[in-house]
């Protein structure tokens, strides 16, 4: 939702955004879930159990202390920083190793 | 000074030609030339410790190893040196082969003469000749008939798979036009199925909400893409609505298709101070004081405003179906 | 003759008896290719695209494209139990019990990315050259249809795993399609067999991710690089370079073990990449549910500039007698991406009518001897970043602390402001490098070095460049602008008289130079000394 697809945050408009939740105590996530901290919603018991409410700390501390699977995390946000990393990294180390390849060796 | 290229004063901008070609140390020194011999052998034996590492990662590594890498963070081993071995094993081996090229291939350089592209006149006289005897040969311009009606089958002989391609899909009919919103169907919670009475929802919360559905009917993702609801609190008095949409709201909650009528993504952002729904796709963003309007972004249309009210248990349902259709828009939308 | 020898003649016989190919051979063989980096940036394009095809096809022996229901089995815990696609739950099992399964994803994605930014590299290199005039419009045009359709390829390729950010992008793209005028609405429901999301689209973009569309690209770069192969690669100014030749390499043995090596390295980088960068890890976004969603959700970067445009788009629509015509979706979505593709197909006939030049050109341009081509890419590329920049205006403004309603107004105006600006500067960014260039050739480099003449005077010293650096730095044409005229001499008003007008005026845009020196200049100059 509003923390990202991987709870590291999102924007709101004028400048607002949610912050991250990594790194968050559990006690605390429940607490902004429960009383709607700033523009954050109020997820009442009722409508969101106490049940549901643990399963997303649940999956939110899982996702915290889940280890780089694939390797290095790049910040978790996504295409934007994939292509930024084939731009500089990728296209970036090709190109030096072309100009190497075409120069006249010594 | 002489100024054409014309005896031995070349003029002062004219092509040198190619510059002298400079030797390079293993073209020399013999001894140079078995160091780089040397170094692209140790290139390729570098290839093959990849490999040797691939190999090793492969039946020797333990799938759930995890170690720790700078810059990584805890890293799957199994998964890190399996790439690092494919790696090095691809690399070295060009790295070889270009260092061998550059170090003790020949790098003369040598030229090669362009043609012009066009042919030669002859040539394109006899293409045309042959082209125009050929198709008099054909005869299609002495014969409309055949010309005529060789059009007619090869044109119609199209429908064919056209048609075939019927079906590919339903026809809409009126479809999308319709949810599963129906007067006096249930709110119910989602995720949970729960039915919801005014009570359980606080003044600045949100709920996502689908249809009730009956034990014997299962929800697919067709329906949410259609269905899914935000159920919104606010106090009553904040509500900017004319009288019909204020009738629409109980108490204070209102009722908005969760489908964004730009296109299509779930409005899920919602800003309990500013009472803005933010769709996070393109950024449209809609009041919920003022039956969803949209005040930035591309959206063009509200989000459809459920009728909502209680029934006799008091539970919320629906007073009515939306009254337009949800989610982005098509030609024939009668958008108001 | 050795034992080896005997084997290789008695092979070569066997193939000609049935090929006659010695004499190809050996010309082929020969074929000489001038060495420059930037003529490997198509290289990998091409390689990248075998990288696609040999990891590909390793995805597909565990990839299952259905769309039916199954519970996850697999060995990802928190996903265990929960619904989902057989495509998704595939996906994880590629990911996760097959051994080397996530490497091979993510050497796959990250070639797709490296794909497209290369070819995007290649073209620019190819468009600031002029390596597109005659006789190469065709390869051309090959060339931003290959650029279309990579775009297209990578999206539906990314979209395969069913996962919920390129879900949404799929949505996305429905309500593009959905928004066409009278077929919109059919459209869209022959495509995903009925309403969105349905259960047949991701076996069918399968279809068209793994065949049709590898077909159609196989059989387009095979015509791209036999129009290179046979109209022979472009070379840079230089001493012996001309019009009328090529210098460079042999295929055989430098070139087959550069460029051949190249594939290796190229490959070798990318598997790099897929060890150690995550790409794509589709365990966290979970599967696609129409109603759910998270902030921050981007297309991969290629298609960045196209969420940009929709984003910036004003809220219009027409609605009238009931029925809807969305501008908001159909301008950024479809007509102005048209209008770009278009244009850049037609490019190399939009300058030859502005420039009059109707000659083959083998020998490339520095950039800064075409300013006013130079100045349009630059402006084309502004508008591409500025699209771009927007297209991830959200995350932006969570890192850079800033506002995306700021951010995106930025990007209205900047889109329009920006481009024209970068233009005029940039024009004459060139013209100042040509004049630069002008002083180098006639009066020498300046060394720095100060000496004190015998009368008192002092001079810095300068140094002339070698007869290599002068013909480089002049080799070039200068043509002037094409003047068709109003009315001949009789006062015959001319037939195509305000195309001819608009004509000459774009040539002489197009043609103003800084005027480069002419031997006479030179020798003027030795003169004095």
């Amino acid at each position: 939702m509003c923390h990202n697809l991987a709870g590291q945050g999102g924007a709101l408009t004028q400048g607002k955004y949610a912050p991250t939740v990594m790194g968050v105590e559990p006690r605390h996530i429940y607490e902004a879930m429960l009383t709607g901290p700033q523009a954050m919603p109020v997820f009442a018991d009722t409508t969101l159990t106490p049940q549901e409410k643990l399963s997303v700390i649940k999956w939110i501390k899982h996702a915290e202390n889940e280890p780089a699977l694939g390797g290095a995390a790049l910040g978790r946000v996504g295409p934007v920083t994939e292509g930024l990393l084939a731009w500089t990294l990728g296209l970036g180390l090709l190109i030096g190793i072309a100009v190497w390849l075409t120069t006249k060796a010594r | 000074m002489s100024t054409e290229n014309t005896g031995k004063e070349l003029a002062p901008l004219a092509d040198p030609g190619l510059p002298e070609h400079v030797h390079r140390k293993a073209d020399v020194d013999p001894r140079a030339a078995q160091r780089a011999e040397r170094q692209v052998g140790i290139l390729f034996l570098l290839s093959v410790v990849g490999t040797l590492l691939f190999v090793y990662a492969y039946v020797g590594i333990d799938e759930d190893l995890f170690v720790f890498v700078p810059v990584m963070g805890n890293t799957n081993a199994h998964q890190l040196f399996l790439g690092l071995g494919l790696a090095m094993a691809l690399f070295f081996i060009g790295m070889a082969a270009v260092h061998w090229a550059k170090t003790l291939m020949p790098d003369h350089e040598v030229i090669d003469q362009r043609k012009e592209q066009r042919s030669k006149n002859e040539d394109r006289e006899d293409f045309v000749t042959t082209v125009k005897e050929r198709s008099a040969e054909a005869g299609l311009g002495r014969r409309p008939f055949i010309k005529r009606t060789m059009g007619l089958a090869l044109g119609l002989v199209g429908i064919s798979p056209i048609l075939l391609l019927r079906d590919l899909g339903p026809l809409p009919g009126n479809d999308l036009n319709e949810t599963n919103w129906k007067a006096g169907t249930r709110l119910v919670t989602d995720p949970g199925d729960r039915p919801i009475k005014p009570s359980d929802l606080e003044v600045g919360g949100v709920v996502q909400v689908q249809p009730e559905f009956p034990p014997n009917k299962e929800r697919h993702l067709d329906d949410i893409a259609q269905d899914s609801l935000l159920l919104i609190r606010i106090r009553p008095e904040e509500f900017n609505l004319d009288p019909e949409r204020l009738s629409w709201t109980y108490e204070g909650i209102i009722a908005f298709s969760k489908i964004c009528s730009h296109m299509g993504c779930a409005v899920a952002l919602y800003e309990q101070t500013t009472k803005h729904l933010l769709c996070p796709c393109h950024q449209s963003t809609f009041d919920v004081t003022r039956a969803a309007k949209v005040i930035f972004g591309p959206a063009a249309r509200p989000l459809p405003q459920l009728p909502i009210t209680v029934d006799n248990e008091g539970y919320l349902v629906a007073k009515a179906p939306f009254n337009e259709a949800v989610g982005p828009s098509f030609w024939g939308r009668d958008s108001k | 003759m050795s034992a080896r020898e005997r084997v290789a003649g008695q092979v070569a016989n066997y193939v000609d008896e049935r090929t006659g190919s010695a004499k190809w051979l050996k010309k082929t063989l020969t074929k000489v290719f001038p060495d420059h980096w930037s003529f490997m940036l198509g290289e990998i394009v091409l390689y990248s695209f075998i990288i696609l095809l040999l990891s590909g096809t390793f995805l597909t022996f565990w990839f299952d494209p259905s769309m039916r229901e199954v519970e996850y089995e697999g060995s990802y815990e928190p996903l265990s139990g929960l619904k989902m696609s057989a495509a998704y739950a595939s996906t994880l099992h590629i990911s996760f019990d097959v051994r080397g399964g996530l490497l091979m994803r993510q050497i796959h994605h990250w070639a797709a990315l490296i794909f497209m930014a290369a070819m995007v590299a290649h073209l620019m290199r190819v468009f600031f050259t002029g390596a597109f005039r005659k006789p190469r419009e065709f390869n051309w045009i090959i060339g931003v249809g290959l650029l279309t359709l990579g775009i297209v390829e990578g999206f539906l390729g990314y979209s395969l795993p069913d996962d919920l950010l390129s879900g949404t992008g799929i949505r996305i793209a429905e309500a593009i399609i959905q928004a066409i005028p009278v077929v919109g609405s059919y459209l869209s429901y022959f495509i995903f067999g009925g309403a969105f999301p349905g259960e047949m689209f991701i076996q069918r973009i399968y279809t068209v991710h793994i065949l049709l569309l590898p077909g159609i690209f196989l059989a387009l770069i095979t015509a791209h690089l036999m129009l290179v192969w046979y109209q022979k690669h472009t070379q840079y100014p230089g001493p012996g370079r001309t019009e009328k030749n090529v210098v460079g390499y042999p295929l055989m043995p430098v070139y087959m073990a550069k460029a051949g090596g190249f594939f290796f390295i190229v490959f070798g980088v990318t598997a790099f990449l897929g060890a150690v960068a995550s790409i794509n890890p589709v365990w966290i976004y979970g599967p696609y549910n129409p109603g759910q969603i998270g902030a921050g959700s981007q297309p991969d970067w290629y298609m960045g500039w196209l969420d940009g445009l929709v984003r910036m788009a004003p809220p219009i629509e027409t609605h009238a007698f009931g029925y809807t015509i969305s501008w908001n979706i159909l301008i950024p979505g479809l007509i102005i991406p048209g209008i770009i593709f278009t244009g850049m197909a037609l490019y190399p006939f939009i300058e030859s009518w502005m420039s009059g030049d109707k000659r083959e050109h083998h020998i490339l341009d520095r950039p800064r001897n075409a300013p006013n081509r130079t100045a349009l890419g630059a402006m084309s590329i502004t508008f591409m970043l500025v699209t771009l920049i927007n297209g991830g205006n959200d995350l932006l403004a969570t890192h850079f602390d800033l506002s995306i309603n700021q951010i995106m107004w930025f990007s209205r105006i900047g889109v329009i402001v920006l481009p024209p600006l970068v233009f005029v500067i940039t024009k004459r960014i060139c013209l100042s490098l040509q004049r630069a260039d002008r002083e180098l050739v006639l009066h020498g480099r300046e060394t720095g070095r100060l000496v004190m003449l015998p009368h008192g005077e002092f001079i810095e010293v300068h140094e002339p460049l070698t007869r290599e650096k002068l013909f480089t730095l002049t080799q070039h044409e200068q043509p002037a602008a094409i003047e068709p005229v109003a009315s001949d001499e009789n006062g015959v008003r001319n037939p195509k008289g305000a195309k001819a007008k608009l004509q000459a005026r774009l040539s002489r845009a197009h043609s103003e130079q800084v005027a480069k020196p002419s031997s006479k200049e030179m020798l003027e100059i030795e003169d004095h000394h």
